[in-house]
């Protein structure tokens, strides 16, 4: 992985878009996330689930953790499994990169073997957009997305085997700083879960 | 971007200066309060006076479906309040007086509800945003984005003067008698942090009307209130305010009195500052419960509160700013930004004439229109909130409101603008028809994030929102025309007190489990200012309550005669036939008959306390407690019959005999052989279950053994109308309180179960 860069981030989001199951209802997955904080299946400091579901475009489902939200995002029409830091400590940009995505990628794999969802399921763990949820700290700018994208880079290449991937940036200067990332091969959920733990 | 920017330099020009300090302020105590500096007590209502509230699971304990929870926040030994965790999330209640706000406000709620709460900023029954899921530390910074767009949290919370209502129309409305906004105006900046309203006893709630006759700004229902009037005076029309005080919902509602009638309005700002010092000195300080206005109102008897407002009047030293203020607001004119237009006969997009019947206020003013944009559950996302600031800039510019029904209004829209408006809001998913209809349902957060509530009352509201949207079409059109409102609990942040159909969260014992209830509470009245309260008239399963909807408007649609209202179709059927209707839905199933029962809408988890275990006897013993329960339940209802036959004295004989046989069944719930007079019962009550905090440990209310003591003491030998409904309201909510008892308390205190 690579050197990083002078900025520090801490509040990362990590989208993990749904290729299967975006007709599912979302209300399905209440008992799932209720049942995940009873067995404490994810990491972090479960606290509690949030219904959306009234909501058009919503975050739909969230589990909130102390450290972060976990949800059934729907923003933009696009369904996904969003791990949105809220307090990640102080281990540094490519510590909190690599734990966004661990914890997203672990709750796409929960879910996708869930009986609510099994066979129904599937993330398509190429196509993940990736923000900054700190306008203070990453101004959404020209010179941010910049410097993100030599935070990705090294981490991408190292997480999707040197395997190209499109990096897209967000455009509307009113949303939060960040890139839809799109790899062109297609990988293994677990394969990348396992190279993460 | 590595640099140390913060909020506080990015934002320090943008700023008022006393609003930066007081955050600066609140920011150090923080930073004490870690340090462990600042007692919990003193910080909770440091926090609270800005806005910063607890929320569910605060205290550590989380029932997860299977166990009782404890929640290992990281600072286990850091308390932002007592038996509050230093990282649980949190609440802030963001205030817009009058329920104004700007397209750039809008923005920054976006940016903020993205990055530190849920994603979503939520609309109260107060005209208020709020943010949940927030971290304490995270709050200074929040309020100074706030801040810098003209937005204070002060007050918003805590012992205050709270948000200042208004009737979201005025200004726009075709029956008011002038434009109250630049009075709410005036108040707010008058009032926020006077140091006439830093002492009382509890929250005081302003509000403003344009009129009598519509709901308006609820006046009935606040602490104070003020409806506009036109008065005569040396034969000329002059703007006049008739003022109230002394209304409130809560657990018990109390109707506002009138304090002055045709009133200068120049005299607003310091009858208003009298009133703040009469409460301040005379209110309630230690008994929570007791420390709202309308119990000194009501206490003193509006004659010798008005006695004390005048003479206060008279020693006020002078302020220049009582004249000022309102001079200085009466400058802000609103104004359109499009000019107006018609609506030009051609082919709408679809949906679009079946929205506009029931979204569209025809304004006096030739050419504007106001849109009502129904927010489910008042729940925006940050996306369309964004999108509705584009909307406001594009069409209205700074003319949006926050209404108490959770939604938001659009004024002075140019008629011509309509079709291109609604697909606008069609683009964000805001483009529902059905505002201010039966569909239209208004909901406190309940169970979801409220310390305090009992049931899941935005589940209910999810719920049935989504069903009658399917059938509102086909809805007779006096069915249409009806008012849900939600509470989770007694404590009416939902105002179901002043619905069609109220309904607030309860709970029933079944055996061993605890069974989610909603009590339906029927005879409210929204018009008039939220004109008379209804009562409780049957406690229902959660899971029934849709059904229970349909069986009384089919019943209302069946029975009514011409023209005849709902509230007037109560009042003539009576309550008795109406719970006959509904006795069957009242029954608990058997878990094993259907286990869907025991627990809430959106919730899966088996709506029981985790430490009330199965007991191997559970159904067959009964303790003696039911029985004294069961009878208080039916001296309740029979003391609401009384109510409805005007038999007042009948009522509140039985409205007190509730009130003992409750305490019999909490006496009983520890001696089962218990057998006593009343004078003995509350007696016994009051020694072993409320001195000993027995009692108030678990129903986390002083308030409800009160009423049980009031009644002893005060007969009440000729009760007055208000009287005689707080009373049966009393003997109700202590009914309530004693089953939260029975549900709370530890087994081993109820024998039997």
């Amino acid at each position: 992985m690579g050197q990083g860069t002078a900025m520090d981030l801490k509040k990362i989001n990590v989208k993990i878009a749904v290729e299967k199951g975006a007709d599912l209802p979302l209300s399905s997955f209440i008992p799932v996330f209720h049942r995940f904080i009873q067995d404490d299946r994810l990491e972090g400091m479960l606290i509690d689930v949030a219904e959306y579901t009234h909501v058009h475009q919503g975050p739909g489902v969230l589990l909130i953790a102390h450290e972060a939200n976990y949800s059934l995002d729907e923003t933009d029409g696009k369904r996904g499994l969003l791990y949105a830091q809220k307090r990640a400590g102080e281990k540094g940009t490519e510590a909190h990169l690599k734990t966004a995505f661990r914890r997203a990628l672990l709750a796409c794999s929960l879910l996708e073997k869930e009986k609510e969802a099994a066979g129904k399921l599937k993330f398509a763990v190429g196509r993940v957009l990736v923000q900054v949820n700190d306008r203070l700290g990453a101004p959404h700018s020209s010179g941010t997305h910049g410097e993100l994208e030599s935070l990705l880079n090294p981490f991408l290449n190292w997480l999707y085997d040197g395997e190209k991937y499109m990096l897209l940036p967000e455009k509307d200067p009113r949303k939060l700083a960040g890139f839809e990332v799109k790899v062109e091969k297609s990988f293994e959920l677990d394969a990348l879960l396992k190279k993460l733990s | 971007m590595a640099d140390k920017r913060t909020w506080k330099t990015l934002l320090q020009d943008k700023l008022p200066k006393d609003w930066a300090a007081e955050i600066d302020e609140f920011e150090a105590k923080i930073v004490l309060n870690k340090q462990g500096k600042v007692e919990p007590r003193i910080f909770a209502e440091t926090r609270l006076r800005r806005g910063a509230y607890g929320q569910r699971y605060d205290n550590g304990h989380r029932n997860d479906g299977k166990q009782i929870r404890k929640l290992k926040y990281p600072t286990e030994d850091i308390w932002k309040g007592p038996d509050t965790h230093w990282d649980a999330p949190g609440m802030l209640r963001i205030k817009f007086p009058w329920g104004g706000l700007t397209a750039e406000q809008m923005h920054c709620l976006a940016d903020l509800a993205e990055e530190y709460s849920d994603g979503i900023g939520h609309i109260t029954t107060r005209q208020d945003f709020q943010l949940h899921f927030i971290h304490i530390e995270d709050a200074p910074d929040i309020m100074r984005r706030l801040s810098a767009v003209g937005i204070t949290t002060r007050e918003a919370c805590g012992n205050s003067v709270r948000n200042v209502t208004a009737c979201p129309l005025a200004g726009v409305c075709r029956t008011e008698s002038f434009d109250v906004t630049p009075y709410s105006k005036a108040i707010f900046k008058f009032m926020l942090g006077h140091p006439d309203a830093q002492d009382f006893g509890r929250k005081f709630k302003i509000a403003f009307s344009g009129c009598v006759q519509e709901a308006c700004g609820l006046v009935n229902m606040h602490d104070m209130g003020f409806i506009a009037k036109k008065a005569m005076v040396n034969g000329k029309e002059v703007p006049a305010f008739d003022i109230y005080v002394g209304g409130g919902l809560g657990p018990v509602p109390y109707n506002a009195k009138l304090l002055f009638q045709d009133h200068p309005v120049e005299e607003m700002l310091p009858v208003t500052q009298a009133v703040a010092r009469v409460y301040g000195r005379l209110g309630e300080k230690k008994i929570r419960g007791m420390a709202r206005i309308k119990f000194l109102v009501a206490k003193l008897g509006i004659e010798e509160f008005r006695k004390l407002i005048v003479e206060e009047r008279k020693v006020l030293p002078f302020d220049p700013r009582w004249t000022s203020t309102i001079e200085e607001c009466l400058k802000e004119v609103e104004k359109p930004s499009q000019k107006a237009g018609n609506l030009k006969a051609s082919s709408f997009p679809k949906g679009f004439l079946d929205w506009k019947k029931t979204n569209v206020y025809q304004q006096p003013q030739y050419g504007y229109v106001t849109v009502y944009v129904k927010v489910p559950l008042g729940d925006l996302t940050s996306t369309q909130l964004r999108g509705l600031a584009d909307m406001a800039g594009r069409y209205v510019k700074d003319t949006v409101r926050t209404s108490v029904e959770q939604n938001l209004l659009f004024r002075w829209v140019s008629e011509g603008d309509l079709p291109a408006f609604y697909e606008a809001l069609a683009g964000l998913g805001l483009s529902a028809g059905g505002a201010n209809t039966i569909s239209d349902i208004t909901s406190c957060p309940g169970t979801d994030t409220c310390k305090l509530g009992i049931s899941a009352s935005r589940g209910l509201a999810r719920e049935l929102s989504e069903r009658l949207d399917k059938t509102l079409s086909s809805l007779p059109e006096e069915v249409k025309d009806l008012k849900i409102k939600v509470s989770g609990c007694p404590n009416s942040c939902g105002q179901h007190h002043i619905s069609d159909l109220g309904f607030y969260g309860v709970s029933r014992k079944s055996g061993s489990f605890t069974v989610p209830h909603f009590q339906l509470v029927l005879g409210g009245q929204w018009k008039n200012n939220g004109g008379s309260y209804g009562l409780a008239v049957a406690a229902v399963p959660s899971k029934r309550i849709p059904e229970t909807i349909e069986r009384l408007t089919g019943k209302y649609v069946k029975e009514r005669s011409r023209g005849e209202s709902f509230q007037a179709f109560v009042t003539r059927v009576g309550k008795s036939a109406i719970r006959e209707t509904l006795t069957d839905l009242m029954t608990i199933p058997s878990h094993e008959q259907d286990p869907s029962i025991y627990s809430d809408w959106g919730d899966p988890r088996e709506y029981t306390i985790a430490d009330i275990g199965k007991g191997e006897c559970a159904g067959e013993v009964v303790n003696p407690y039911e029985f004294s329960l069961s009878q208080a339940e039916a001296k309740s209802f029979e003391a609401q019959l009384k109510l409805d036959q005007k038999d007042l004295k009948g009522a509140v004989a039985l409205a007190f005999e509730s009130l003992v046989l409750s305490a019999e069944a909490v006496v009983r719930s520890r001696n089962r052989e218990y057998v006593g007079e009343a004078a003995a019962t509350v007696a016994e009550f009051r020694k072993h279950f409320f001195d000993t905090g027995e009692f108030v440990k678990h129903v986390n209310n002083t308030q409800f053994a009160a009423f049980l003591f009031k009644a002893a003491e005060q007969k009440l030998d000729n009760p007055n109308p208000d009287e005689a409904h707080r009373r049966v309201e009393e003997a109700q909510l202590f009914l309530e309180a004693v089953h939260s008892y029975l549900v709370n308390a530890a087994p081993a205190a109820i024998p039997g179960t």
